[in-house]
Parts: structure tokens; C-alpha cells; sequence
């Protein structure tokens, strides 16, 4: 009896073993490309929202709130834009919106990072569609504005040039709208003091 | 607090994110098990007890042995950081499979009665999709320990609810006359799919 | 030929899906797309190859007793290559597939054949079953997918088949969907089989 056990144990164990070594080599071999994947995933996304003349992103972090700063030269001097994710509770999951703007505060790019609203309604505020008579991506409405000029059509049917809301997918729409509006005023106060560092 | 976000991670895992007609995730026995009412109570029983030590067994595995930290056991005794979060799946498996190996030894001790009813159903546990399945998602959804267990547990519910309300329907189809292609299992699909529709009701739930 | 004969009982025979009902996890989340059918089914495939080749050469080192656990180790790390090398050269597919990557270590296909047929059977043999058994697995996730996106999202592969102004029935590619096309498609299997049965007669 006590000799099965022993028995067991080391073959278990050489099989372990030999997996487990093989596993690690292997490991090695692809932690380096898998860690470029996840930080050009990144780095891709935010050069797409922000300004056209941003060649080097880098990463900040005040008082929680992670940002990110495009510069327009590669010594990272001259500072040409900023970009950092809004994120709003939608009808079924907190949605999460990359916006990128200027220096003037003005949005240049936005791109849903993740949401997991219905697919159909929600989910549209990915896609292609015709809003406001443009042919364009839902949250692409938002390029071009600034932070006292995004208003939902639902919820200020009296202003003009508003975000159309997506047509059975108002909750969402709003997530994303309010999200957007007050994450940029959170961008530009906690960006305020860069300038001056 | 944190726990209005357990509450949240409670309903979920009942009814909006429910384990087998929302993530598609322990669906082997769930067809297989559902016939009688019986067995299905065991099962679930069995699962709700597996799940939520999978759950917490798991996470405390992953925190202090492959995830490199300073609460790390492999830095404790070494002082440096070792990455050993690959050896995930191969340590989840093996540490479900001994739990599952450990039930059964502890029924069979404090209840042979139980044991018995359970039958096979208990080992088979280790190749459910679910226990490994959440035991991985609660390390994605960056849950603490108690955050954890409680996801595991409120899953076993989750499942257990689903597979006694499939065993009530299907005791009941068994006395009906079905077309002949449909009996057995194309027919608990199609059950399935339909209490699918219905718990898709639950994901405009606000609270 | 025998070999033969090994390798294509898993397509229709013995599907796994259709037939045995194992594997059905998966089969359930990754076919509201053709394109994550095929990728879990070739992943599934080739971790399935592995494990039975493995077996079959290492069945005689192991005591009867601990088999299931070593199975569970040989898979597992199989499964742990097939993560990694996805992670590494296949990153939006390994994505897309999120958590059922390491599931496929539960794929009661997996550890059902490693039981039934590799630790019984020579190498060559278990290459064959092990090859039948995927090509039926990944043909039947391709079968469920194809309806599954064609109907759900008018499009096969990201190809738009059924032209701008199909309304895609969205159910299909939501968890009921998944649910009800399996059902039907099974109904549909038993159907053929109870004809032929009389046709026999």
C-alpha cells in the first residue's frame, strides 16, 4: 500500500514536471510578444483619438484619474493633445469611451473601448449609421465639440447641432453623453497643471 | 460599500449573467441531469458546495503563489518576483480535481446516504465547465477573496435554480406526446433557449 | 482500412457534438461567428491530437489509479501551449475567445477520448480518432455558426450574404439563439436517423 503511494507520487510528479518545464521555456518565448500586444492595443487606440500631429503618448496618473498626454515632437516638448477614458453606467454594463482632444479642449477623436449594452440598441453606439444626415459612426457625433456644447437631442430638444440618440437606446445614448461631458471637464482641470510643470 | 457591490454580484450571477443560459457554462450535466427532479436538487447541492471553496481555494492559490506580488509566497522566500500566472489553468484544474476528490471522501464519511444519491454525479463535478470557468472569471474580474467566494456561490444558486426549473418542465414533458426527433435532448434545448429568451428579461434589471 | 475507419466515425457517427453530446460549452458561445467556430475548433483539434498521441505512448507508465489526474495534467498543459501561442501570434481570435481558450481543458471531448480510446489504443490509431473527432467537432461548431450568423447578423466570415436591408434576427446571435438552433439541428439529426431506420425495415 504505502509503496503504490510512493509509486503514484513520482509518476505524477515526473509528469508535472515535465509539463511544467516545457510550459516555462515556452512562457519565456512569448511573454515578450504578448506584452507588446497589450501595450499596442493601448497605445494604438489612443493614437487614433488624438490630434493628427501626435507622435509620443505617455501615460499619467493624478489623484486616481489616468490620462494621457500626446506630444507633437519626439523629445516630448512641445504637449499637442490629451486623451482618457470616460466611462458611463449604460442599460446593462458601464460603457467605456476613449476621448481624445486638443489643447484648446476640443474633442478630436472618441472610440468605445468596451460595452457590453444590448446588441442591436445599445451596442450601435459602435457602428455605422446616419446621424444628424452624416454617414458616420454613432460616437463619432461627438468630434468637434467642446464641453459647453454636447447636449443629447432627448434631453435638450430646444438646441441645436445636439448628439442624435440612438432610436431605442436612449439610456445608453445618455450613459455615454453625460459621461463624455463631464470626464472632459474632469480632463481639463486635472490637465491645468502641466503646462506650469 | 462593498457591499452593495456584492449584491450586485449576487443578482447577477442569478439571473442576468446565469451561469448556464447566459454564459453557457456547465451545460454537460445540465442536459444530462435535468430529467428528474430528484437528482437535479442533489446536483445543484453538490455544485453550490463546490463551486464556492473552488472559488475561494483558487483565488488564494492564484494570489499567493502565481500572481508575483509582495504577498506572494515564491517572494516571501526569495525576495524576487516570479510571473508563474501561465501555470493558471494546469493549478486551477488539479486543485478542482482534488477538491472534488476531497468532497467525495468527506460525504462518504459524514453521510453514505447522500454519497449514494449523488452517485456519479460528484465526480463528474471536476468536468464542469462552470467550476473552472468561474474560478478563472473571478481572477479576470479582479474580485477580492470575499467578492470571490460570494461569486461562486451565488453561480451554484444560479445553476441549481436553472437546472430544478428545467427538471420540473421536463417531468412534465415526459408525459406529453412529442413529435419523435425531438424527444430527449433536442427538446431540452429547445426548453433551454426559450428560458433563455425569458432571463434575457433580467438584463435591464436597475437597483 | 482500419485507420480509416477510426478517423471517420467522428464526423458523422460519433459526432461528438450531434452525437455523444460532449464539448457543448463551447460549442454554445463561440458559434454566433464562423470565424471563432473555426479557431476553437482547430485549438480544441490540436490540443485533442496532443493529448491523445501522449497518451497513447506514455498508457503503459501509468498506474490505473492516478490516470485521471494525469490525463488532466497532460491536457491541461496542452491546452497552456495552445493559450500562449494564441496569446502570442493570434491575439484578436485569442480575444474574441476569450475564457473558452483554458475551458477547452474541460472539454469532455478531450478527457471522454483520452478515457475510451487513447489509453487503449496504439499511437497511429489515436492520431486517427483524435483527427476524426476534431474535423467532427469543428464541423459541427461551423454548421451551428454558419446559421447562427447568417441569420443573426446577415453576414458569413464578416461577408455581408443577405444584402443591406436584411433586419438580422438578433436573437440568433444571443444565448437563446445558441439554444434553439442546437435543438432544432438535433431534432432535425434524429429525424434523418429515424427515417433511414425505416427505409431499413
Amino acid at each position: 500500500m504505502k509503496n503504490n503511494i510512493i509509486k503514484f507520487s513520482v509518476v505524477l510528479t515526473i509528469i508535472t514536471g515535465f509539463s511544467v518545464a516545457i510550459l516555462a521555456f515556452l512562457n519565456l518565448k512569448t511573454q515578450p510578444l504578448i506584452q507588446q500586444h497589450r501595450l499596442d492595443e493601448i497605445n494604438n487606440a489612443v493614437k487614433e483619438v488624438m490630434p493628427q500631429d501626435v507622435v509620443q503618448i505617455e501615460k499619467k496618473e493624478t489623484d486616481g484619474f489616468t490620462f494621457y498626454i500626446g506630444y507633437s515632437d519626439d523629445q516630448k516638448t512641445n504637449i499637442a493633445g490629451y486623451a482618457t477614458i470616460a466611462y458611463g453606467k449604460g442599460y446593462s454594463s458601464v460603457i467605456q469611451a476613449l476621448i481624445g482632444v486638443d489643447t484648446t479642449f476640443t474633442i478630436t477623436g472618441t472610440k468605445v473601448i468596451f460595452q457590453q449594452e444590448t446588441p442591436g440598441l445599445g451596442s450601435k453606439i459602435e457602428a455605422m449609421g446616419k446621424y444628424n444626415g452624416k454617414k458616420q459612426i454613432w460616437i463619432h457625433q461627438f468630434i468637434g465639440k467642446k464641453e459647453n456644447n454636447i447636449f443629447l437631442d432627448k434631453d435638450n430638444p430646444d438646441k441645436e447641432n445636439t448628439i442624435q440618440a440612438l432610436t431605442g437606446a436612449t439610456i445608453s445614448s445618455r450613459a455615454v453623453t453625460k459621461a463624455i461631458k463631464k470626464t472632459l471637464v474632469e480632463l481639463k482641470n486635472k490637465t491645468q497643471n502641466i503646462g506650469s510643470e | 460599500m462593498g457591499a452593495e457591490k456584492l449584491l450586485v454580484i449576487v443578482v447577477s450571477a442569478i439571473f442576468i449573467n446565469n451561469i448556464i443560459l447566459s454564459r453557457f457554462l456547465g451545460i454537460c450535466p445540465y442536459i444530462g441531469v435535468s430529467k428528474k427532479l430528484g437528482s437535479a436538487i442533489g446536483m445543484g447541492f453538490a455544485v453550490i458546495f463546490v463551486l464556492t471553496i473552488a472559488s475561494s481555494v483558487t483565488y488564494l492559490i492564484y494570489v499567493l503563489f502565481l500572481y508575483p506580488s509582495t504577498n506572494n509566497f515564491w517572494y516571501w522566500i526569495t525576495g524576487k518576483m516570479y510571473d508563474l500566472t501561465y501555470l493558471r489553468t494546469i493549478t486551477f484544474i488539479l486543485v478542482i480535481a482534488s477538491l472534488v476528490q476531497l468532497v467525495e471522501m468527506v460525504v462518504q464519511k459524514i453521510s453514505p446516504p447522500l454519497y449514494k444519491a449523488l452517485g456519479i454525479y460528484l465526480p463528474l463535478i471536476t468536468t464542469n465547465c462552470a467550476v473552472l470557468g468561474i474560478s478563472v472569471l473571478n481572477i479576470e474580474e479582479n474580485y477580492n477573496f470575499i467578492e470571490s467566494t460570494i461569486h461562486g456561490f451565488a453561480v451554484g444558486i444560479g445553476f441549481t435554480l436553472v437546472l430544478i426549473l428545467m427538471a420540473g418542465l421536463r417531468e412534465k414533458l415526459d408525459l406529453m406526446d412529442l413529435p419523435k426527433p425531438f424527444e430527449g435532448p433536442a427538446i431540452a434545448f429547445i426548453l433551454a433557449g426559450l428560458m433563455s429568451i425569458a432571463f434575457l428579461g433580467f438584463a435591464g434589471l436597475k437597483f | 482500412m482500419e485507420l480509416k475507419k477510426e478517423f471517420l466515425k467522428g464526423i458523422y457517427k460519433e459526432n461528438p457534438i450531434f452525437r455523444i453530446m460532449l464539448g457543448l460549452c463551447p460549442t454554445l458561445a463561440v458559434t454566433s461567428s464562423v470565424e471563432n467556430a473555426i479557431g476553437m475548433g482547430l485549438a480544441a483539434s490540436f490540443v485533442l491530437l496532443v493529448s491523445n498521441s501522449i497518451i497513447s505512448l506514455i498508457k503503459g507508465l501509468i498506474p490505473d489509479k492516478i490516470r485521471i489526474p494525469s490525463y488532466i495534467v497532460v491536457i491541461a498543459s496542452a491546452v497552456t501551449v495552445v493559450d500562449l501561442v494564441m496569446a502570442a501570434y493570434l491575439p484578436s481570435l485569442h480575444k474574441s475567445l476569450g475564457i473558452f481558450v483554458p475551458l477547452i481543458v474541460v472539454n469532455c471531448i478531450i478527457l471522454g477520448r483520452a478515457e475510451a480510446f487513447a489509453s487503449k489504443n496504439k499511437l497511429f490509431p489515436s492520431i486517427a480518432d483524435a483527427l476524426g473527432m476534431g474535423l467532427g467537432f469543428t464541423l459541427a461548431l461551423m454548421l451551428l455558426a454558419f446559421f447562427r450568423e447568417l441569420l443573426g447578423n446577415g453576414t458569413v466570415l464578416g461577408i455581408n450574404i443577405l444584402g443591406e436591408s436584411y433586419k438580422p434576427v438578433l436573437l440568433m446571435i444571443l444565448p437563446p439563439g445558441a439554444f434553439l438552433t442546437l435543438g432544432l439541428l438535433l431534432g432535425f439529426f434524429n429525424f434523418m436517423d429515424i427515417k433511414k431506420q425505416n427505409k431499413e425495415k
